[in-house]
């Protein structure tokens, strides 16, 4: 061998038969690119063809009031995720009598994707929740339901993003009772999926953020839900929440929903925070009371052009500017101090 | 005389060889593993892109405002067009921060004509030293756009110059000559939303060479025309799709390219931003991330995601792609012994023993072991101690591995994303794996020899880098030379 002293019978057998297997995994696997290039090719080809039909029937159905048989002559059953998946590139934009029309013609193959929505990887099952949620009918909410508890989070996502729209609001306080199940999701996402439910979700986010029973996290989403909204009725429970608040998520977002719909009756309650010991306390407090202070507040966001935080003093000369204390400002650009440059930046936007 | 001297050696070389035997098994046996992780990984993240669809993020107001941050450095030629493609990104909230890192060219000022920029006050965020700031723009046309100009200090000061800049709360760190798709920062965004504890997340980088591009955007996807070019594109489908996606799926991701990578702000400036002595400040920056986070015991993921595409141009003569990889081998090497302290740590978890221990071993003296290996086996035929028997069936034991790998990375892209869709693309890149193996394996081995050698003598230069620009739909056939000098 290689200047190496082993039994070179036994050796070179095993290098001959890796080689052998490795030439083996080679062809195979130039095989299976081969074998994934033409059946994608296919299949591309195959769902062109298809839609390229189904379109012009889809068309006819909804707008010229042709027989919905005419199009579901036209779905095989192997064709018939596929359809689902076709349809709902339509649904995804309509609402109303539209969105009821495309969920009749999805009807008949809505009961094959339950059978089937259990099986499969998270993802299928992720999708397949995804289609009966937005093609399914009323008596296919169950399902979604369901769905909550998958244990794959992704699928109880899926699951609770299509619960929380405007129309579901039986189905709120389900998914508000398993928003631990998401923990791992940014705040922000959740509050956006929290807000999707419209106006109507706001009495559920409302009890979830007084509830002291939950944690600080999931109120924190709550409250950022709420400024999406732009819940004015929340203001007042904002401050109150504020005053008890403990950690940095809440009471930024209690601030943030402050700045959004609170009015001068909160301003207290911020004031209380502008000397917070964690900045991005601070400087959400300081923004606030730009939005909810008067001019007497002036002098006390001043000082806060001088705070360690660059963050801090970038809001508190905007802050300046939403209070109308121009005064202030140009004073502020024309020292030294460490708020100079972003006193100038406000005045120069 | 000589005989005895030869027979002195005899057991070293012999040794040698068993090491060489050793570390080949080891290494492509890590990249067959990474392959096979990568496959399972990218079938589920098709699928899981199916199920939360792009246009739904957009919809839902859920995306956090990011910052693009590009350095520029004598970029004239291309700067006005990359802006352009930047400003037309698909993302609702976000600035593009282009920083001019002293260029001796045009840059500034056609930037200055084609945005009608205004100088600005901007007040910074952190305290992070960099070379001197000369002004803040800001466009009167396209409010989004702002440009730092500032001395020349190379890649990472003028990131570090931009991240002080910084407002948001992500930030997107590109070469100003990368090219990303529409759609790149809602796609790279996602791991943000889907994991809160995500603190940087990178995506694909493809090779542009042979591609039309139309007014900054890639629309022609064609594999490139030189052969160089082409043996890159395959390389890049076995670093990302094989290796990365590998990487990712044991959450063990310790690289993150310059060219296109998302940040938390916060994180990265608490870790003390990009590092200016190294050479390899994005390899550096993401180990950095990793040791700050365990040392602090931060929950926090960094993530490597496929479908994000940004496009880059790749070098098309051997001269620059030596002193590109030249470059690489030495930034890899400055991470990886600045934090050696994390090797076979267990306080580092799984990259302490998986991904550092991979990096250190195999791709950092991997190329000395390799290199000294083909002299080794070379005397040792010379010397006839080497039955020609096992000589053949090594090298072709050596060629087969390297051409399964290569194949298995063609595989996955066809498995996932299928950007080469011209007929003969897939044929060519079957073909090209074959070639591959046998030269452009060895040069490679040799570049980064000479980087380790590099290092070793302590040369910190960033090389010249000759660029051809893009090759634009009006004159795909003619590209207009362009050498510009990287940074540093």
């Amino acid at each position: 061998m290689i200047g190496l002293d082993l039994p070179d019978e036994w050796v070179f057998r095993l290098l001959i038969d890796t080689i052998g297997l490795l030439i083996v995994v080679t062809l195979l696997l130039a095989a299976v690119a081969i074998r994934l290039r033409r059946r994608n090719s296919r299949r591309a080809a195959h769902f062109d063809a298809l839609e390229a039909e189904w379109t012009p029937l889809l068309g006819a159905v909804l707008y010229e009031g042709a027989d919905p048989a005419r199009l579901h002559e036209r779905v095989s059953a192997s064709d018939a995720e596929h359809f689902m998946v076709f349809v709902n590139r339509y649904a995804e934009r309509v609402r109303g009598a539209e969105l009821q029309q495309l969920q009749g013609l999805a009807a008949p193959y809505v009961g094959g994707l339950v059978r089937r929505v259990g099986r499969g990887s998270p993802e299928s099952r992720a999708q397949r929740v995804r289609l009966i949620a937005d093609l399914g009918m009323p008596e296919h909410t169950d399902v979604v339901l369901e769905s909550l508890d998958d244990p794959s989070p992704l699928v109880a996502m899926i699951a609770a993003r299509r619960l929380f729209r405007p129309g579901n609001e039986q189905h709120f306080d389900a998914v508000l009772a398993r928003l631990d199940r998401f923990g791992e999701w940014s705040r922000r996402f959740l509050a956006g999926m929290l807000a999707a439910g419209g106006p109507a979700v706001a009495p559920a986010l409302v009890r979830m953020l007084t509830d002291r029973g939950r944690s600080e996290e999931d109120r924190a989403v709550a409250a950022e839900a709420l400024t999406l909204l732009h819940e004015i009725d929340a203001a007042s429970l904002a401050a109150r929440e504020l005053e008890t608040a403990e950690t940095r998520s809440l009471a930024v977002a209690l601030l943030r929903l402050l700045q959004a719909v609170g009015g001068p009756r909160e301003a207290d309650a911020v004031r209380a925070r502008m000397s917070a010991l964690d900045p991005i306390v601070r400087q959400a407090a300081v923004e606030t009371l730009g939005a909810l202070g008067d001019m007497g507040d002036a002098e006390r966001i001043v000082g806060r052009l001088e705070d360690p935080s660059p963050w801090v003093r970038m809001r508190a000369a905007s802050a300046l500017e939403t209070l109308g204390a121009r005064e202030a400002l140009l004073r502020a650009a024309e020292g030294d101090g460490a708020g100079s440059v972003a006193a100038a930046e406000v005045l120069s936007a | 005389m000589t005989s005895g001297w030869i027979e002195q050696l005899l057991p070293v070389l012999i040794g040698f060889n068993a090491l060489v035997i050793l570390y080949f098994l080891i290494l492509n046996s890590a990249y067959l593993l990474t392959s096979v992780f990568a496959f399972r990984a990218l079938r589920r993240y098709a699928n899981r892109l199916e199920s939360v669809a792009v246009d739904e993020l957009l919809n839902d107001r859920v995306l956090p405002p990011v910052t693009v941050l590009a350095p520029a450095y004598n970029e004239a030629v291309n700067c006005v067009e990359s802006v352009r493609a930047l400003l037309g990104l698909r993302y609702p909230d976000y600035e593009v921060l282009v920083v001019n890192d002293g260029s001796t060219d045009e840059t500034l000022e056609r930037l200055r004509e084609a945005f009608e920029l205004r100088r600005v006050p901007r007040a910074p965020t952190a305290e992070l030293p960099t070379a001197e700031v000369r002004g803040v723009y800001r466009s009167t046309t396209h409010p989004r756009l702002w440009v730092i100009d500032k001395e020349n200090g190379g890649k990472a000061d003028a990131l570090n110059a931009g991240l002080a800049l910084c407002r948001t709360p992500l930030f997107c760190a590109i070469d100003a000559d990368t090219l990303i798709e529409r759609d790149a920062l809602i796609r790279i965004s996602r791991p943000f939303l889907e994991d809160a504890r995500t603190v940087a997340a990178g995506g694909i980088i493809r090779i542009a060479n042979g591609s039309t591009v139309e007014s900054g955007r890639v629309t022609g996807i064609r594999l490139p025309r030189k052969l160089i070019a082409r043996f890159q594109v395959l390389e890049y489908l076995r670093a990302f799709l094989s290796a990365r996606m590998g990487w990712d799926a044991l959450d063990a991701t310790l690289v993150i390219s310059g060219a296109f990578g998302m940040f938390r702000r916060p994180t990265v400036v608490d870790a003390g931003g990009y590092a200016t002595d190294t050479v390899g400040e994005d390899m550096e920056l993401v180990v950095r991330l990793h040791r700050h986070c365990r040392e602090r015991e931060i929950p926090y993921r960094i993530r490597f995601v496929p479908d994000p595409v940004a496009w880059t141009e790749c070098p098309e003569s051997l001269r620059v792609l030596g002193r590109q990889r030249d470059r690489w081998q030495r930034g890899l090497m400055e991470s990886l012994w600045r934090h050696r302290v994390m090797l076979f740590n267990r306080r580092y978890g799984r990259i302490g023993w998986l991904a550092f221990p991979y990096f250190f071993l195999l791709e950092m003296i991997g190329p000395v072991i390799e290199a000294l290996g083909y002299v080794a086996f070379v005397v040792t035929i010379l010397l006839g101690r080497a039955s020609p028997s096992y000589v053949v069936a090594f090298l072709l034991l050596a060629v087969v591995f390297g051409i399964a790998l290569s194949i298995a990375a063609v595989a996955l892209e066809e498995l996932s994303f299928r950007r080469y869709t011209q007929g003969g693309d897939l044929a060519a890149l079957l073909g090209l794996s074959f070639v591959e193996t046998i030269g452009y394996r060895q040069l490679n081995t040799w570049w980064r020899f000479r980087g380790v050698i590099s290092k070793l003598r302590g040369v910190r230069s960033w090389g010249i880098m000759d660029r051809q620009g893009f090759e634009s739909g009006a004159a795909a056939s003619e590209p207009s030379p362009s050498p510009t000098e990287s940074h540093r």
